[in-house]
């Protein structure tokens, strides 16, 4: 513990300062000309180039101009697609328990990632990946967004993004769902205490302006012309209070400002979620379909933004496999959006295989894929998992979106990431081939304009 | 204008912005001042506002749930039979119970033509059906023990101190009622003198309390006696406002409870009973009720020379005392662990083994549904079919207490909780419309056409699904057993 928060603070510190882009070269332009490029809304265009400045996508087409001096990146050859995102791993982490409701509690606690830790994750294609709280019951805390760069000061993209939560246990889901109703129960109690502490600051001022005003008539009364007189007159103890009320307007800022009492620190990322404030969400981790069940009882009184990601509890009978999209139908109902692995799972106590994602997608669900480990063989075949999808029917647009944009958009970093597209990002992954053939691999990694994997270089070590 | 000009013209786009529509009252007032249609435009919003939360509150009420069973045998328990009548059930409660009823277009049905409709079967004791209390925070909605439950044909059980339903993919309407008994326990000599002492102590009291209110009453200056060191629940056993449920099985036990209960006057429910045929008589007067394993048998010790041992009359000698009887399996999970195991997966045919000691078949079945319903003060809502009680049924291929029997449809609270067809555990044993609708069952025909078997022929499947089940009884058990054993045999 002792040696881990004075290194994090340093990288907490690092956010202040935005410092992404090419180290000295602010205004160097890119271009990358592509074969094929996979824009990850769905689109797909060819022979295409992208115009990169200062991190940032400037322009995407077929025939943009060139400006001068302007670094080129030939891929023609090649296939383009919107650096992926890992929306929940633990990679690069050391551990810390924390049980409770412990929602302000930051990953940099235990962010002490050594050389190289994100290397495998850029060689597959990774740009950016959310380190997460662990899992378990309660607000284990917020969770870090970072790129997977080098180390150093430009690692951390969000210290602070969404909130944990969870409903995972398969077989008592009391303890769970108590944590999360007591959480937010909790969070309310806090809203109300300042908001009684408001309003009887407002019924105080309130009051003592009544009295001013009062009093001001009274003098009015008394001395017919108060305005003049009141300067001159001999202090009279009404006067001394008179003057001590202007002396209060003279300087509100203390008395006038309305002072919250403090609130419990753990309860505060709930508190905004709640008031809808700093855009703070949860992603909630759910076991399965009584998990979802059960969650959406806790959460009947508490409207709270949140994305469900696909947690533990698994039914076995022959395999392994989970019955969340039983409840598909209920989710799509309430438009929910469910991060998961895109994976072909068992039929609960069968051997029959069923396609989940797909069922959530045709319910009306915003789908995003994400791989079900962090290691580097996991993200590696995080496409050709995808490409299975394809096989047991789902669209090669439905597959691609969920594997880009919609998991940006869920989490709420759709405006910067996700797609190619002008004025996001310009994280961008060659590949030698289609995005799902399994031979293709990953030639160049660019991370907001920078080519932070080059395969030749690799090759050469 | 004057104010009290401008009150009228208000009023009036007040009430055309309620008969006509926004625009209309716009344009009725546009003739006027533009402050007053300034202000008019303010009410018409209103209305539209209020209009607008009309309707969504209607939107917001879900439509009326219509659940029909049609064409079944309904076998109410309480009210007889109704030979192919329809059951109409209306937001989960029993509409209406009949012939050539009017079927809403939209209301979910059941063709169950030919086939029996029951109440759902109450289980008095269960393990991890559903979830520890609360229940309706700690059930596995789609958990397989729920769905073999409900494939026995149980739609409430216990679970703790709480009566519960097996709401089958939904957390709605799962509990029935909390707090269902106050337990006592009573084992050994000791337990049994201070039970006794305690009620003593409660006697005591209350004959203090006659005589002050009768003093009271003379006018005389009394104090009134103070309720103290009393046990809370003996005394509101001895008011009769809990239900107290005393885990006793031994002639001596049962003997000191029924004098107990005469003396002391109380009731209440006895919890395993085994040797209660011997003192049913005592019993029966003092108004118990009793949760039997008619199974539970034993030789009585020879040695002790008054009559002792677990019979499987047992449930029937009670009964014809006037103890009202309700019967569970003596285990109370569920399991395939072996098709006649004696847990909650043969709850219908633990009630048979009652049959078999005595008890009439109406009894019988009474005793897993009505009867079960009684004791736990849940009778109001399940454990008959009558109009207003909660639509929970099951509907089977024939008499639920028969062995054979399958259960293809449970309804808890007017939904769909358990479709054999669709479930992969049974629907591949005697389809309804002879072709299993699920895909196991076809990949089982698959396989049979990869390796033809002959022995699969022989065994089982030529049987007569009729044969024996008309005749029930232990004798066509008995043949349908070893017909079922040979067909075994040769299989393997």
């Amino acid at each position: 513990m002792r040696r881990i928060i004075p290194l994090a603070i340093p990288l907490l510190l690092s956010l202040a300062t935005p410092s992404w882009g090419v180290d000295d070269d602010v205004d160097q332009y890119v271009a990358i000309h592509v074969g094929k490029l996979i824009v990850g809304n769905g689109e797909e265009r060819k022979d295409v180039t992208v115009l990169i400045l200062d991190g940032k996508i400037e322009a995407v087409g077929k025939d943009v101009d060139l400006p001068h001096p302007c670094r080129e990146i030939d891929a023609r050859g090649w296939t383009a697609m919107p650096g992926l995102i890992h929306p929940s791993s633990r990679r690069g982490l050391l551990g810390i328990n924390r049980g409770g409701t412990a929602a302000h509690r930051t990953i940099s606690e235990e962010f002490l990632p050594a050389e190289g830790a994100y290397d495998g994750a850029v060689e597959a294609g990774f740009t950016t990946m959310v380190l997460s709280p662990p899992s378990g019951n309660g607000f284990p805390g917020r969770a870090m967004t970072i790129r997977t760069k080098d180390l150093g000061a430009g690692l951390i993209i969000e210290p602070e993004s969404w909130v944990r939560m969870s409903l995972d246990s398969s077989s008592r889901y009391g303890s769970a769902k108590g944590a999360l109703r007591k959480g937010f129960t909790d969070a309310k109690k806090e809203i109300e205490k300042v908001e009684k502490a408001r309003k009887e600051w407002e019924e105080k001022k309130k009051k003592a302006e009544e009295e001013a005003k009062k009093k001001a008539e009274a003098e009015k009364k008394k001395g017919g012309e108060p305005e003049k007189k009141t300067p001159q007159a001999p202090p009279k103890p009404g006067m001394a209070e008179e003057g001590g009320e202007k002396k209060k307007e003279d300087k509100p800022k203390e008395p006038e400002v309305f002072k919250a009492p403090p609130m419990n620190p753990a309860l505060v990322p709930l508190v905004k979620m709640i008031q809808g404030e700093d855009d703070i969400f949860g992603v909630l981790s759910i076991g399965g379909a009584s998990a979802y069940l059960h969650m959406r009882d806790a959460l009947r009184d508490i409207d709270v933004p949140y994305v469900l990601m696909k947690g533990g509890g698994q039914r076995r009978f022959g395999g392994s496999s989970d019955d969340l999209f039983f409840v598909a139908d209920k989710m799509g109902e309430r438009k929910e959006t469910i991060l998961l692995p895109p994976s072909i799972s068992n039929y609960p106590y069968s051997i029959n295989k069923v396609n989940p994602p797909q069922k959530f997608m045709d319910a009306g669900c915003s789908v995003g894929f994400f791989p079900s480990g962090a290691d580097d063989n996991t993200l590696e075949g995080f496409r050709f998992q995808t490409a299975e999808l394809l096989k047991a029917g789902t669209e090669r647009e439905d597959a691609i979106k969920a594997m880009t944009l919609n998991v940006a958009t869920a989490l709420g970093l759709g405006d910067r990431l996700g797609s190619i597209e002008k004025g996001k990002d310009a994280n961008l992954v060659l590949l030698n081939g289609d995005v799902f053939d399994v031979q293709a691999e990953v030639q160049q990694v660019v991370l907001e304009g920078e080519v932070v994997y080059d395969r030749d270089d690799e090759e050469e070590d | 204008m004057s104010s009290l000009l401008r009150i009228p013209a208000l009023l009036s786009a007040f009430v055309l912005g309620i008969l006509l529509s926004m625009p209309s009252a716009l344009a009725w007032t546009a003739q006027e001042s533009p402050k007053e249609e300034e202000g008019k435009k303010e009410e018409g919003k209103k209305e539209e506002e209020a209009e607008k939360e009309e309707e969504a509150e209607k939107e917001e009420k879900e439509p009326d749930r219509w659940f029909a069973v049609i064409g079944g045998d309904i076998h109410t328990v309480t009210q007889g039979v109704v030979r192919g009548g329809t059951l109409l059930a209306k937001n989960g409660k029993i509409e209406r119970i009949g012939h050539d009823l009017d079927i809403p277009d939209e209301a979910e049905r059941i063709d169950a033509t030919g086939l029996r409709v029951y109440p759902g079967l109450i289980a008095m004791n269960s393990r991890s059906i559903v979830g520890s209390e609360p229940p309706e925070d700690n059930t596995d909605v789609f958990a397989l023990n729920l769905t073999l439950a409900l494939s026995t044909g149980i739609t409430t059980t216990v679970t703790g101190n709480t009566a519960a339903k097996l709401t089958y993919g939904t957390l709605e309407g799962m509990v029935v009622k909390r707090s269902l008994f106050s337990s006592v326990n009573l084992r050994g000599a000791s337990a049994w003198r201070k039970f006794r002492e305690e009620l003593e102590k409660i006697r005591a009291h209350d004959r203090k309390v006659r005589d002050f209110q009768l003093a009271k009453a003379r006018g005389d200056k009394v104090e009134e006696p103070k309720a103290q060191g009393l046990n809370a629940t003996y005394v509101k056993m001895l008011k009769g406002e809990v239900t107290v449920r005393f885990s006793i099985n031994s002639v001596r036990d049962l003997r000191r409870l029924a004098k107990a209960a005469r003396e002391y006057g109380f009731s209440g429910v006895i919890s395993g009973a085994q040797e209660g045929w011997v003192v049913a008589d005592e019993l029966g007067r003092a108004g118990f009720s009793a949760i039997l394993s008619p199974r539970t048998t034993r030789t009585g010790n020879r040695s002790s020379n008054h009559p002792n041992g677990r019979r499987i009359e047992n449930a029937a000698i009670l009964h014809d005392h006037g103890v009202s009887v309700a019967v569970v399996p003596a285990s109370a999970g569920i399991s395939l662990n072996g098709l006649v195991g004696s847990d909650l997966f043969t709850l219908p045919i633990e009630a048979a083994y009652a049959v078999r000691g005595g008890l009439s078949r109406q009894v019988a079945l009474e005793s897993i549904t009505i009867n079960a319903a009684r004791i736990l003060g849940i009778q109001d809502h399940v454990g008959s079919l009558e109009v207003a009680k909660d639509a929970d049924l099951i509907v089977t291929d024939g008499d639920i207490l028969h062995y054979r029997t399958l259960v293809y449809y449970s309804v808890v609270n007017g939904r769909m909780a358990y479709d054999k067809a669709n479930e992969s555990l049974l629907s591949h044993i005697r389809p309804l419309d002879g072709e299993p609708r699920y895909k196991v069952a076809e990949l089982i025909e698959e396989l049979e056409e990869i390796h033809p078997s002959d022995e699969g022929e022989e065994g089982g499947e030529e049987e007569d699904p009729e044969g024996g089940k008309e005749e029930g009884g232990e004798e066509g058990k008995k043949e349908e057993g070893e017909g079922e054993g040979e067909g075994g045999d040769g299989r393997s």
